[in-house]
């Protein structure tokens, strides 16, 4: 006889194992990835930066969680995708910017584009990039006011304050290349000036599988392409623009988002090639700081279009 | 994303586990007190019992008369009696099973006498497709008349974690196979035969590089991810075709094969043996002395587990067959079949499917689909009540490899509901 108990338990059906990996895991990869600009945030402007990271996640999973109380969904703060939404939420706005205008951002993240179209894996806007854009829309004068970083607080604008309105070189205020890459003396929001600290972000995440390096790549190729056609091939010109405002953090962080970007890798591709492309047109045209937030959205909600047109041939068919 | 996955061949890389049973060479199993035979160890229609309680039987009396044009014979696997013959329910359907108790004289009787027609002789023994799906053999090599077999692919790939019963059999009966092989290519005028192996088998393959000297036998070294193995993905792979839907391999002038099923047909033809034995690995990590042992069909699995030692711990599942699609054997006195390959044990850890979390659309189902469909859509569909949705989103082209599920982080169970969905299509046809 056999010496032990045998009683069959659970699903008759395989497959009977899974991947180890879970979601959690994943967004914790992501976390991790921000710590990177968080630590440049606080290198360049200060604990305050620390705080508003810290409110600003605080809220977010604060509003979620009560949210799902109120409305007596199942709780899924655990997925750790609140935190991240506030967290990259902090990360784009100034030093200056008043806690209210981050709670009334948390607020329209979570709450408006998040919950109310479904929750997590349903919206199809993404969360922080939506609520980032709307407060500059409402919220401009509070929320722009750019500082240089410490110790001489001064007001100031930011690089891309001189490389918009359909100018065609660089000018003499736009700092060089070293400093934009780094974050040396630049104003902007805390997260976005240090564009070394992201570029460690976008290698963590690559290296552990978590984003397709094709995206980004993509995302900053087609933007730098359409840069480099403006301004006929003026290459300081599309460094210069490059390296300044919000495009390299939205390029790791908001173009890679799962939930609001096509399914397929093609589609992928072409996404990241619109942001791209839509970011350097609304920089030209419209000398809209933040395009690259109109652009992904403009984008987002291309993405059931692009799914459309870029569904694999099944096998055999 | 990346390495997880080879993105262009879709599928997932799954631990493969098959040290556990890789050296272990093929031992036989005594016959066990009773065999218990179920009629329907192939696909299409259960065959009809011929035989009636108390009567003597022998090795290879048919017990299961084929019935209709898919389905095969069933032989006894031992000399004895008719016990008892009834209903039972394996998995999740009830059958017809004729329990035979052995009088241990191991005395023979070959099938019907030997007939000049080679698929006549297939047919007699009873067999079929010992890989998993049990499709009649015979009704592989009967052609219609503007049909050829111009390929004949030997599937040798074992996809299926802990498996490691075909590998072994090639490596132990190298002339055999080989014969077999020949034997095949001139009943059929093949052009050429191509054994599709893994690359993990390494001693198989280094043994089949020194032994193949014929110039129509070819050897396609296929990576080792899962589910290479699937037919289709097979086919794929050694021809570059890929099967239509709703088409057999035939079609394609191909003709694909197990490697246990090319030993059986190479015994049937050459000793008019039917199919009473096959090689099982029996492996995981709750049982004792993982091994490949030679099986009598029928023979009760626990028989099987007691002859490797039994469980060091209580396993929380075995399954018939591998871990992605294999199924759970409910009660230890289910027999092996014919299209057993592997019984295996999973412990608690193993086995445990946490539960399941929102999707957050990482895509990784749509990338390790081998066959390109958009599983998590069809599951969302399905989950809609979108039956109509799920149907158009290609969910009959579904090969059951169960890739999507194993890979989605959020333990979402997509293959479920595929399967529940092609259930709805077909019905509401």
């Amino acid at each position: 006889m056999i010496n032990k108990e045998y009683t069959s338990t659970g699903p008759f059906m395989g497959p009977h194992i899974r991947e180890k990996w879970t979601s959690q895991w994943i967004m914790q990869q992501v976390l991790i990835a921000l710590v990177f600009p968080t630590i440049a945030a606080v290198y360049f402007f200060g604990l305050w930066s620390l705080v508003m990271v810290i409110v600003s996640i605080v809220a977010c999973v604060g509003l979620e969680f009560a949210f799902q109380k109120i409305v007596w969904k199942k709780v899924t703060i655990t997925d750790y995708s609140a935190v991240i939404t506030g967290w990259l939420l902090a990360l784009t706005l100034p030093v200056t910017a008043p806690l209210w205008t981050l709670l009334i951002g948390d607020f329209i993240a979570i709450i408006v584009v998040k919950q109310l179209t479904g929750g997590i894996g349903r919206n199809w806007l993404n969360p922080a990039v939506a609520a980032r854009v709307l407060l500059k829309l409402f919220f401009s004068p509070w929320i722009t006011n750019w500082v240089t970083p410490q110790p001489d607080v001064v007001a100031t604008a930011t690089p891309l304050a001189d490389l918009g309105n359909f100018a065609r070189e660089v000018s003499p205020t736009t700092p060089d290349l070293v400093d934009l890459f780094m974050g040396f003396g630049l104003g902007g929001p805390i997260g976005e000036t240090c564009k070394f600290a992201l570029l460690l972000s976008g290698i963590y995440l690559i290296a552990r599988k978590i984003i397709n390096p094709l995206v980004p790549v993509l995302t900053l190729g087609s933007f730098y392409s359409a840069m480099l056609l403006y301004s006929g091939f003026d290459f300081s010109f599309a460094n210069a623009h490059l390296l300044s405002g919000a495009l390299i953090f939205a390029a790791v962080f908001m173009v890679t988002d799962y939930t609001t970007s096509p399914l397929t890798d093609k589609g992928k591709y072409i996404f990241a090639i619109g942001c791209g492309v839509l970011a350097a047109m609304l920089r030209i045209c419209i000398d809209l700081p933040g395009g690259i937030g109109v652009a992904i959205l403009v984008m987002n909600l291309l993405t059931p279009l692009i799914n459309k047109y870029t569904v694999s041939r099944i096998y055999g068919e | 994303m990346f390495v997880r996955i080879k993105r262009k061949l879709g599928g997932v890389l799954v631990p493969k586990n098959k040290w556990l049973t890789k050296l272990e060479s093929i031992k036989d199993l005594n016959a066990p007190g009773r065999i218990i035979l179920p009629m329907n160890m192939h696909i299409g229609k259960p065959a009809k019992i011929v035989v009636s309680t108390g009567q003597t039987v022998k090795i290879g009396t048919l017990i299961g008369a084929k019935d209709g044009m898919i389905s095969a014979n069933i032989h006894s696997s031992v000399s004895g009696t008719v016990e008892k013959i009834e209903q039972r329910i394996i998995g999740v359907n009830e059958v017809s099973v004729v329990v035979i108790k052995n009088d241990f004289k191991d005395t023979y009787e070959l099938p019907q006498a030997s007939s000049e027609n080679l698929v006549e002789i297939i047919k007699n023994n009873g067999i079929v497709g010992m890989g998993g799906a049990g499709f009649p053999t015979d009704v592989k090599f009967l052609l219609k008349e503007h049909q050829y077999m111009e390929t004949l692919i030997i599937n040798a790939v074992e996809c299926e974690p802990f498996v490691t019963a075909d590998r072994r059999i090639i490596i132990e009966q190298m002339n055999d196979f080989i014969a077999g092989i020949s034997m095949l290519q001139e009943m059929m005028s093949i052009k050429q035969c191509v054994i599709a192996i893994e690359s993990s088998s390494e001693e198989a393959i280094r043994n089949l590089e020194a032994k193949i000297d014929n110039e129509q036998i070819k050897l396609k070294i296929l990576p080792n991810h899962y589910p290479q193995g699937a037919e289709k993905i097979v086919i794929k792979a050694v021809l570059g075709k890929e099967l239509p839907a709703g088409k057999l391999p035939i079609d394609l002038n191909v003709g694909i094969m197990n490697v246990s099923t090319v030993f059986a047909t190479f015994h049937a033809l050459k000793e008019n043996r039917p199919l009473i034995d096959r090689v099982v690995t029996v492996s995981g990590t709750p049982i004792k002395h993982p091994q490949n042992l030679r099986v009598r069909i029928g023979t009760p699995i626990e028989n099987v587990i007691e002859a490797c030692g039994g469980f060091v711990e209580s396993p929380m599942k075995l399954i018939n067959g591998g871990p992605m699609m294999g199924k759970v054997i409910q009660n230890l006195d289910e027999p092996v079949t014919k299209t057993t390959s592997l019984i295996l044990a999973l412990t608690r850890e193993e086995a445990n499917i946490p539960e399941e979390q929102n999707c957050i659309r990482c895509s990784e189902c749509v990338n390790a689909c081998p066959v390109n469909l958009q599983p998590i859509s069809i599951s969302n569909a399905y989950r809609a009540g979108n039956i109509e949705e799920t149907k158009r989103l290609g969910v009959l082209n579904c090969i059951d490899c169960g890739a999507c599920s194993y890979i989605c982080p959020s333990k979402i169970d997509i293959l479920g509901d595929i399967r529940a969905a092609k259930q709805k299509v077909l019905e509401s046809r």
